[in-house]
């Protein structure tokens, strides 16, 4: 037997330098833990534990929060007048420089001591080298990542859901062929390819792949949802080789229920708990991943906002206005900290024994 | 054992081909434009043009050109990297040459990076995971939490804005002229021109290790052999110690291995903040240029690293999991 | 040509880009520059006390083909080649334009060249009892290596991405090129000191096409060795190069061309991407030469590194100066205003202009009352702002750059607005007069100024400018799409009209002849169009070339036969009378771009340097000329 047959395997996502890894560590609570507990229902025993958990619901808040602002983004717009890619040189001083947020508490030039200049009233965080309301760019760059964040988890989770109960439950051929074509998938570079894919895909109009992909969002949400399903795919197997040994299960199929009836019915519900904690720990991984590959350049175009973008921009400023620097890489840590704290307290919440 | 391994190496082997030809099927089509208009800069006839794609071996069909570069997969000397196919389409340089002048730098970053997380990473991890709910375990994981949600990129920029910039205790980055080759990339690391890249990529990984460390130690101490130990009167320390940790840092060799084998594939954001020449820097200098020899040669080198690292963490887990049967 | 090659790192501000800048023949003082030129001296008299030390530079990329004479077309190796490394026939002082630097001087010739009564041969004697560097110290320069060089130059396994296309007017050069003919007939050695060049038509400036590197001697080797020591390094000569000016890569020495050619190891100054070094040439004979300083006693140059860490470096000291980046703006300020660092920042007018070129086969810019419309909303105050503000260049009011006019030029500008920030009232009444507008109310209502297709670069500050662009445009009723690409691509997609783009936001173009015929014959005429070079805006194709590439549109106006006339006039006054009216007639009538930036060469160097001279020919600081006498390393 290979070692990535066995339940010990501790895997990892792609690159972690991007943060494409989710942080597997236990990750997923074992399936028996909903069936072993009987009484109460497995939601009321989670909330109890949930609620509990005051970590896990400030991550809650924080990710409504920033779902709020993403929705919100074209109203934040209109309030302040400034649209994400509206460009005021009048906030720019003579030499094309960014002016600082009003409130800024440093007023002079670290290397030079002279005053920095203001940006206008209504920019709340200062604007950047174009003149650009980075309040609202930052706003709207919350879309690009929750975007990220939803779709393309969601495509991986399709993906690997499907694959991973397949091979779990017919076993055999079907198995080793998946399992095998996890393997691969696994051992891909796949920063490389997605800086190759993505690059591509940027330059035309038409998109690459016969215009399957177009430029914008969709190569990265793409390449983050067809090279992020293995670990769930393993995890998903996993867990239903060994249900589909169980009891219930056999006793369903006894009664003479179909495959199908087994999967949706008997399967599914059981492994939804580690497939849950699972996907909102690799949220983060992903929303990093399209910062990471933004801020190398080959990700969502500049006039799409993107926090990984804005942060790039900004490494060659950041000895005269560190506040470019900051802000956006704030939000996306919040984010990325949200999403990890509500997955941690999902987790313990889900299987109880391994509780902080 | 030996048929395993050769299953593992034939394994590697297939996987390799497949990361080739997907290299090659993204990148040779790339709407980037075609290498031999590019190198022949703007000024120039449709002569020049026809020169340069002969001179690059465009000329030929796919599968050819394909095959040019397959043979550069065979270890075999003259053929691995060979340089009548794998040499830059923007400066001529062999890829091999390339390649090998950047192999120390990205080699002393993650080996010096997988060190200190390491001996940050697993401490911390062993300490929360043996004292649980302590304060000492709640401080390492919300440690450990800000760590994983951490952008190394702004985590970098962070650390220079404080280290270089305020502070002016550390250089900020690149490697001096003349520092060239392992002894150059030795020198810089002892003057410091390593410490923030390390310790941006290390902090990240070292909270991945410590919640990895503690979740795994936790667990093994609800096995049933811990509890056996314990009831034959074994002392505590003894047990966590002797027994816990051995299930507990198994799979922290799995990940050393990927990890270490990942990062000499290329660190591609921090050396590309830090400035670093390394393998990383090469690979994201080269795909917006479509230098595609230079491209493949990476992918090549990285995906060559990222198999062995698979095979050697494949064989050292025979050694430490005596659970994992070879058949 | 000009050549705007090569873009350098991910995302950084590269304000200023690298022009090849080639054949002067003007001394007219541009319009723009000044700043501040440090002590100045006479070239060719070093003072003792400018020499020696270590100049510590750096680049952000490395050169383009690794040295390779017969393929570098890039100004930063042709910098290397003219301060440093190759001697040529005739060659350049180094000063800038104003000072007579685009007056060619014998180099390696011993004088000026006699030409035959027909007009077609040319006659160079070759100063005697000059030798190579090391390891060819014992080997004289003599005619046969001029014509080495240019067999290597004709080679296409060795030529790529060179510039051929200025030798093949000489005799029998294409078919040597085509393998038609064992040597070129057109170039002969008489004697080992004289060379005889023979061009297929009368040629002005046959001088000045061998001041490129290309054309610099190559020494021979073994018998038999056609391509002497260049032979079996078609690809990488340059780092095998045996040099004839004043430096040498450090560790030339070391070379033994005797080996067979793969075992040879190449100098050990040159790194690629990492560092180069060179070491003074110790068979370089000063008394020979006129036109080169050669202060430092020794240049290291290092590879690699972010824009802006490199020029605070400059600043503290630890660099002296940097090849290929774009002073950051804050530097700029900086340096500007502080009266202590006011004299270490040099501004030069680097003889190229931005632009934005229309597309005229692409509607609504068939039209050319939208085109003039543009022209006067643009904002090329606000694009010079998003730049770097006032020191990156002049405003452009019209197409060619004033030193190739003489300055007749220099006030005129059709489109002229307040600020030059963009007049939308006289872009309306212009709009108004357009059949895109059907309402006449001086906004387009037509379908076709929806989603107009716009070509840009991604590097700063184009995404910025085409972001106001839209911006500006917005009255109009024109609204852009704007596609940003890597530059090379972006170039690429521009030059192919099957793109069907209808702006192309962000190229610029730099002179290389000192002569109008390097902006008029490329840019506009139907040499060239697609894909030869650089007619973006397809003036002067043919209805059946709109054709086939698609276009409804298949009438645009042609200027080729007024470039003809031009090119046709003998060199002076009314050569540069006639280039000025080309451009007034494209500015006026054709209206194939709107031209917002004469580019300026901004340089900060460091307090060690005491010496800065700015050189035209290539566009840069000479390297030679930079003084660092206390720099001991």
């Amino acid at each position: 037997m290979s070692r990535s047959d066995t339940d010990t395997d501790v895997s990892q996502v792609g690159q972690r330098e991007v943060g494409e890894r989710a942080d597997l560590e236990s990750s997923a609570p074992s399936a028996e833990t909903p069936a072993s507990i009987i009484g109460r229902s497995p939601w009321e025993i989670f909330w109890a534990h949930f609620r509990q958990d005051r970590f896990a619901l400030v991550g809650l808040v924080i990710i409504f929060l920033m779902l709020l602002m993403a929705i919100f983004a074209p109203v934040v717009a209109s309030i302040t007048k400034h649209e994400p890619n509206q460009v005021n040189l009048r906030s720019l001083d003579e030499y094309g420089l960014p002016s600082a947020p009003r409130w800024w508490p440093d007023k002079y030039d670290p290397t030079t001591g002279e005053k920095i200049a203001e940006s206008p009233p209504g920019y709340l965080l200062g604007v950047d080298d174009t003149g650009r309301d980075q309040f609202v760019r930052i706003a709207y760059g919350a879309r690009t990542s929750l975007q990220v964040a939803f779709i393309a988890t969601g495509i991986a989770l399709m993906i690997g859901v499907l694959l991973g109960l397949t091979a779990g439950f017919y076993r055999g051929k079907v198995d080793t062929v998946l399992s095998r074509a996890t393997d691969v998938v696994l051992a891909l570079p796949i920063l490389l390819l997605a800086l190759g894919i993505a690059s591509a895909c940027g330059a035309n109009k038409e998109g690459c792949f016969w215009g399957l992909i177009k430029p914008g969002l969709g190569p990265v949400i793409m390449i983050i949802g067809l090279f992020g399903w293995p670990y769930i795919a393993r995890i998903v197997r996993g867990q239903v080789l060994s249900l589909r040994e169980k009891e219930f299960v056999e006793a369903a199929r006894s009664l003479g229920a179909s495959n199908r009836r087994i999967i949706l019915r008997e399967i599914l519900p059981n492994v939804a708990a580690p497939i849950i904690v699972y996907t909102t720990l690799i949220i983060p991984s992903n929303i990093l991943f399209e910062a990471g590959l933004s801020f190398l350049g080959v990700g969502v175009p500049d006039t799409t906002p993107s926090w990984g973008g804005m942060i790039a921009d900004a490494g060659s400023a950041f000895t005269f206005a560190p506040w470019l620097m900051i802000f956006p890489g704030l939000a996306l840590f919040l984010t990325t900290l949200a999403f990890n704290l509500v997955g941690d307290g999902l987790r313990d919440a889900l299987d109880p024994r391994k509780g902080i | 054992m030996g048929r395993y391994l050769i299953r593992r190496a034939l394994f590697m082997v297939l996987v390799i081909m497949i990361v080739s030809f997907l290299t090659f099927l993204i990148f040779v089509k790339l709407p980037a434009g075609d290498p031999a208009r590019r190198a022949v800069g703007r000024t120039t006839t449709p002569e020049q043009i026809e020169n340069a794609t002969k001179a690059f071996g465009l000329d030929k069909p796919l599968y050819v050109q394909y095959w040019r570069f397959l043979k550069g997969f065979i270890p075999y000397p003259g053929l691995w990297l060979t340089e009548d196919v794998y040499y830059s389409y923007g400066n001529f340089v062999p890829v091999k040459e390339e390649l090998a002048r950047r192999i120390p730098i990205t080699g002393i970053l993650a080996i010096g990076a997988a060190v200190i997380w390491l001996s940050i990473g697993i401490p911390i991890g062993i300490l929360s995971g043996v004292r649980r709910r302590s304060v000492a375990d709640r401080a390492a994981m919300i440690f450990a939490i800000i760590g994983v949600s951490m952008p190394i990129f702004w985590l970098a920029q962070l650390l220079l804005y404080a280290f270089w910039f305020k502070l002016e205790l550390l250089p900020s980055s690149g490697i001096p002229i003349g520092y060239n080759g392992w002894g150059g990339a030795l020198r810089a690391a002892a003057e410091g021109r390593f410490i923030l890249p390390w310790v941006s990529l290390a902090y990240i990984s070292a909270a991945f290790y410590a919640r990895m460390v503690r979740g795994n130690l936790i667990e093994t101490m609800n096995e049933d052999y811990i509890r056996t130990a314990r009831a034959k009167g074994l002392s505590e320390r003894r047990v966590i110690y002797k027994h816990g940790l051995r299930g507990a840092l198994t799979p922290v060799v799995t990940m050393l291995g990927l990890d270490v084998g990942l990062l000499l594939g290329g660190a591609f954001i921090t050396e590309t903040v830090f400035g670093l020449p390394g393998i990383g820097q090469l690979a994201v200098q080269s795909i917006p240029t479509n230098d595609f020899p230079m491209v493949m040669g990476v992918t090549i080198l990285g995906a060559f690293i990222i198999a062995a690292a698979n095979l050697i963490v494949d064989v050292a887990y025979a050694f430490v999991d005596p659970r994992v049967r070879y058949t | 040509m000009g050549n705007m090659r090569r873009g350098v790192a991910l995302k950084r501000a590269l304000r200023v880009i690298a022009v090849v800048t080639v054949l002067g023949l003007v001394a007219a003082a541009c319009g723009d520059g000044g700043g501040d030129t440090g002590p100045t001296d006479e070239p060719g008299q070093p003072t003792a006390e400018l020499e020696g030390g270590t100049l510590n530079m750096a680049m952000l990329a490395d050169v383009t083909a690794a040295f390779d004479p017969q393929k570098e077309y890039y100004s930063v190796t042709w910098e290397y080649y003219r301060c440093c490394l190759l001697r040529t026939l005739m060659s350049y002082e180094g000063v800038p334009t104003d000072e007579g630097g685009a007056q060619i001087h014998p180099d390696l010739a011993a004088g000026e060249p006699t030409q035959s009564e027909d007009g077609l041969t040319w006659t160079y004697q070759i100063k005697p009892g000059l030798m190579y560097a090391p390891p060819k110290e014992d080997t004289e320069i003599t005619a046969a290596d001029f014509i080495r060089a240019m067999e290597r130059t004709a080679n296409p396994k060795a030529n790529v991405g060179g510039y051929s296309f200025y030798y093949s007017v000489i005799e029998g050069f294409d078919d040597f090129a085509a393998g038609d003919a064992t040597e070129i007939s057109g170039i002969t050695a008489p004697d080992t000191h004289t060379l005889e060049i023979t061009t297929t038509t009368p040629l002005g400036d046959v001088s000045y096409r061998f001041a490129m590197g290309t054309s610099a001697p190559i020494p021979p080797d073994d018998e038999g060795e056609r391509l002497g020591v260049a032979e079996g390094h078609d690809r990488n000569y340059g780092r095998f190069l045996v040099a004839s000016g004043p430096y040498m890569f450090e560790g030339s020495e070391t070379m033994d061309f005797s080996a067979d050619p793969g075992d040879q190891t190449e100098a050990p100054g040159y790194v690629p991407g990492r560092q180069i070094v060179l070491v003074e040439n110790p068979s370089y004979d000063p008394a020979s030469d006129e036109l080169r300083d050669h202060y430092p006693e020794r240049i290291e140059v290092r590879i690699g590194g972010d824009n802006d860490d490199l020029y605070n470096q400059v600043e503290q000291g630890e660099l002296d100066f940097v090849v290929d980046g774009a002073v950051p703006a804050e530097k700029i300020r900086d340096y500007q205003t502080n009266p202590d660092l006011q004299d270490r920042i040099n501004i030069y007018a680097s003889d190229a202009v931005r632009y934005v070129s229309f597309n005229l086969g692409e509607p609504p810019f068939d039209d050319v009352h939208v085109r003039k419309a543009v022209n006067w909303a643009f904002d090329k105050e606000g694009w010079r702002q998003l730049r770097g503000g006032p020191s990156t260049g002049e405003i452009a009011g019209h197409i060619f750059v004033n030193s190739l006019q003489d300055g007749i030029l220099a006030d005129y500008d059709p489109y002229q607005t307040p600020n030059a920030s963009g007049d939308i009232e006289k872009a309306k009444e212009e709009m108004a007069l357009s059949k895109y507008d059907t309402d006449g109310d001086g906004v387009c209502d037509a379908p076709e100024c929806q989603g107009i297709l716009t070509i840009s670069d991604r590097e700063d500050p184009y995404p910025e400018q085409t972001a106001l662009l839209t911006q500006n445009l917005e009255p109009l009723g024109l609204t852009l799409d704007v596609k940003q690409l890597e530059r090379g691509t972006m170039y690429n997609k521009c030059l192919d009209p099957n793109s069907h783009h209808a702006l192309c936001a962000a190229p610029g173009w730099g002179k290389d002849y000192a002569d109008g015929i390097t902006f008029g014959e490329p840019l506009f005429t139907t040499a060239g169009l697609y894909e030869s070079c650089c007619n973006y805006s397809l003036v002067g194709a043919t209805p059946e070339q709109m054709t086939e590439w698609g276009y409804d549109v298949t009438e645009v106006p042609s200027v080729d036969e007024m470039n003809e006339a031009c090119a046709a006039l003998e060199p002076g006054d009314e050569r540069f009378q006639c280039w000025a009216e080309y451009d007034q007639h494209l500015m006026e009538e054709v209206v194939p771009w709107v031209p917002y930036l004469f580019d300026n060469s901004v340089d900060i160097i460091s307090a060690n340097v005491e010496n800065y001279t700015f050189d035209q020919f290539a566009g840069l600081a000479a390297f030679d000329s930079l003084a660092v006498p206390g720099n001991t390393s």
